[in-house]
């Protein structure tokens, strides 16, 4: 009997294998091997590669602008969305809205891009003379400057992605049985308590699964990146990871010092992840 | 049961038989005309290619689109279909990498920049021109470009390591877009000799003067604010901007006579540190966020009148010339980087079609080329806003009133060629980081420059030594 359901996941297992692990392991080989196809290098060099990457600023700077990007345009989003799920809960017209809230959403990356580099633009946006009303300094500098276009790309991204997330967990509310929370009120338990023994158990694994797979997407997040900010923004600094991946694998053809830190990245946002995923298995744990 | 089958496919086989030779006696009738054995003329020539359709890949820019309009004729002529697929920079470029990879272009003509050479001819990934104009059915005898033909512009975006590879699609070099009608208002020229006691408010003919040009019409506290220059400090067009004024200070990024060779490393020379601090001080005058313009946004705030002048590409100039694109069309002028002296000096640039290896009608290809570099056709394209770098594009009296052409012509003698080796990529790249490092403050320009050019020496791999060590 055992014998024959591994017979029967067997083919799927194989193709599963195939398109997952191997490309990993043609990467794994390459990053292990000093080949760029246009300056025709082709020799093993074993760690060389993964040794340079440790000591190339720009690569170290793209891996570091990445995950701070990553994290930001995960978790605002996230919470944004959460607020807008509460305020459809509480709303009587809520259901009536929230597909609404889809609409950001179905605009194409590019085409999001190119209306905010408009409004963003220092001299002919609406942006900088909102700023300029708020008495900031330097108004017209938005995408010039490397914090505020950081913090641009991650308004932009919030504004796209918090009304699928405030959808998907208004949809999970609604599947809370509302017996749960008279029984809160029965025993005497005050909205504190509500949240505590209903909300947070309910929505905790929807928002874990909601951010990973938000982190996984920002991770790799380039093309309106790259559309904003005219290759890497001011000065390199929105120079994030698929950027540099890019130049490095489809501009140099430097092929093996590319999967290096291709391998290198994906473990490093795999160890991220997962330390996200105990930290809430401990907190289930803990409550 | 069994025969009858057996029947039935025998049938059947002899029914395929007799169409399959039915249609190859059919093609041989019509097929394609035998190659003539010397130049008559385009329609002659293509014949033996008539009906097959070329597949041209490049990126967006004005002079293809130029090349669009007219191709009706060509194809008019030779019979050729030619479809051109529009794509943006990066697109391109992995485009190319993909089919040198696979030698399996899906087109017969690749507009490339023309810095990519290096990397396409080491690779074996196209064909050298010899292999077409060596044929007397082919080559129109007329066509004799090292003659009809800047040079050495010519040379250098055309032929690697004396061999003929690409056929150049514009004349690219440095210029300055300016408000000339800034410069003739008596109102600026009083409020200039105001600031300036003594000075008088003109074109500059050094470099002195042109960054006081842009201290001048540096009102950001106007309104509307007016910015003194633009420079495109982006990641894609740092590394262009900064040579015009690397190339007119005398600095150089290697030291060789063509793009081809790898020459010592310079790029941290006195001159070049100098001409970086220029670039540096010139950037105050910006706009605020010009870190992040690329050619398009450069064109766009100038055309808009945002700043006094822009640095820029000849290839553009036609953009500034027409009033459906700016208000402003009739009011600009332009000049050239000067060096110190009051020389002009020019980077030299190109986007160049190359064939594929791995093209399906390399003939009809050549013959596409050929035409684009004719008298007639280049006189059309440079009319139509393309830049013709062939000589007799400059006699007819339309383009010698053209308001960019004596800037142009003024510069043809003194342009400074640029790496075309494999690696000219990976040196764009080592150096805009290491400038963007100056101009965001976080490096000096002697450090910056001097990491450059260790890093560039890396990079090399011994190709190259340092003039200047670093310590």
């Amino acid at each position: 009997m055992k014998q024959a359901s591994v017979l029967t996941i067997m083919p799927s297992a194989l193709v599963v294998l195939a398109v997952v692990l191997g490309p990993f392991l043609v990467l794994a080989w390459q990053s292990t091997r000093d080949l760029n196809y246009f300056e025709q290098r082709n020799s093993f060099v074993g760690t060389d590669n993964y040794v340079r990457l440790a000591q190339d600023e720009a690569f170290l700077s793209s891996v570091a602008v990445t995950v701070k990007y990553a994290v930001a345009a995960s978790i605002i989003p996230v919470i944004v969305g959460l607020s807008a799920s509460v305020a459809l809960y509480s709303a009587p017209w809520g259901g009536r809205i929230a597909p609404l809230l889809l609409a950001p959403f179905l605009v194409a990356p590019i085409v999001v891009a190119m209306v905010f580099a408009l409004l963003l633009d220092g001299q002919l946006g609406l942006a900088p003379r909102f700023l300029a009303a708020l008495g900031v300094s330097d108004p017209e500098n938005i995408v010039g400057h490397g914090r505020r276009v950081f913090w641009s790309l991650v308004a932009i991204d919030t504004w796209q992605w918090y009304g699928v997330f405030a959808y998907v967990f208004y949809a999970r509310m609604k599947r809370v049985p509302l017996l749960f929370q008279e029984m809160v009120v029965v025993s005497g338990g005050g909205a504190l308590r509500k949240l505590r023994d209903v909300w947070i158990p309910a929505m905790l694994p929807v928002v874990a699964a909601v951010t990973v797979f938000k982190v996984i997407w920002s991770l790799g997040d380039a093309e309106r990146i790259d559309a904003l900010t005219a290759g890497g923004g001011p000065h390199g600094a929105m120079r994030v990871f698929s950027i540099w991946m890019e130049r490095q694998y489809f501009r140099y053809a430097d092929f093996g010092y590319g999967a290096a830190a291709g391998i290198l990245f994906y473990f490093i946002a795999l160890v991220g992840i997962g330390v996200f995923i105990l930290l809430l298995r401990t907190r289930r744990e803990l409550s | 049961m069994r025969a009858t089958c057996v029947k039935h496919l025998s049938a059947i086989c002899l029914l395929f038989l007799v169409l399959e030779l039915g249609c190859r006696c059919d093609s041989e009738q019509n097929g394609p005309s035998p190659v003539p054995s010397s130049w008559k003329d385009l329609a002659t020539a293509s014949k033996p290619y008539a009906n097959s359709k070329l597949r041209i890949l490049g990126e967006d820019l004005p002079p293809l689109h130029s090349l669009e309009r007219l191709r009706s004729e060509f194809s008019g002529t030779a019979g050729v279909e030619i479809d051109i697929d529009f794509k943006n920079h990066s697109k391109v470029i992995q485009s190319i990498l993909e089919g040198a990879l696979s030698n399996e272009y899906k087109y017969d003509v690749i507009f490339v920049p023309h810095k990519e050479l290096g990397r396409l001819v080491g690779t074996g990934s196209i064909l050298p021109m010899s292999m077409f104009a060596g044929q007397p059915a082919l080559k129109n005898p007329s066509f004799k470009p090292e003659e009809q033909f800047f040079q050495p512009f010519w040379t250098e975006v055309s032929t690697y390591k004396g061999e003929w590879y690409a056929m150049p699609l514009y004349l690219g070099g440095s210029v300055v877009v300016y408000r000339k009608d800034l410069i003739e208002s008596p109102e600026e020229q009083e409020r200039f000799r105001t600031a300036y006691p003594g000075a008088h408010l003109a074109e500059p003919t050094t470099l002195e003067e042109w960054r006081r040009l842009a201290e001048f019409f540096y009102r950001r506290n106007e309104d509307p604010p007016m910015y003194g220059i633009t420079l495109l400090m982006s990641d894609e067009s740092l590394w262009y901007n900064w040579q015009s004024i690397l190339f007119a200070m005398n600095g150089n990024v290697l030291d060789a006579k063509h793009g081809w060779e790898y020459g010592d490393i310079v790029v941290n020379s006195p001159e070049a540190v100098a001409a970086t601090d220029l670039y540096r001080e010139l950037s105050k005058y910006c706009p605020p966020d010009a870190s992040s313009y690329s050619w398009g946004l450069g064109i766009a705030k100038q055309q808009a009148g945002v700043s006094f002048m822009t640095l820029l590409q000849y290839d553009v100039v036609a953009e500034f010339e027409d009033p459906e694109k700016t208000q402003l069309a009739g009011k600009f002028g332009y000049f050239i980087p000067r060096t110190e002296a009051g020389d002009c000096a020019s980077q030299l640039e190109s986007w160049v079609a190359v064939i594929p290896a791995s093209a399906r009608h390399p003939e009809a290809a050549w013959l596409f080329l050929q035409w684009m570099m004719d008298k007639e056709v280049q006189l059309r394209m440079h009319l139509e806003g393309n830049i013709s770098p062939r000589k007799s594009t400059y006699e007819d009296p339309r383009v010698q009133a053209m308001p960019a052409t004596g800037a142009i012509l003024e510069s043809l003698d003194s342009m400074v060629p640029k790496p075309t080796i494999p690696e000219a990529d990976a040196i764009q790249d080592i150096i805009t980081r290491r400038l963007q490092s100056i101009l965001a403050g976080s490096a000096s320009t002697k450090d910056a420059l001097d990491a450059a050019a260790r890093d560039i020496e890396e990079r090399l791999r011994g190709r190259a030594k340092l003039r200047y060590p670093v310590e």
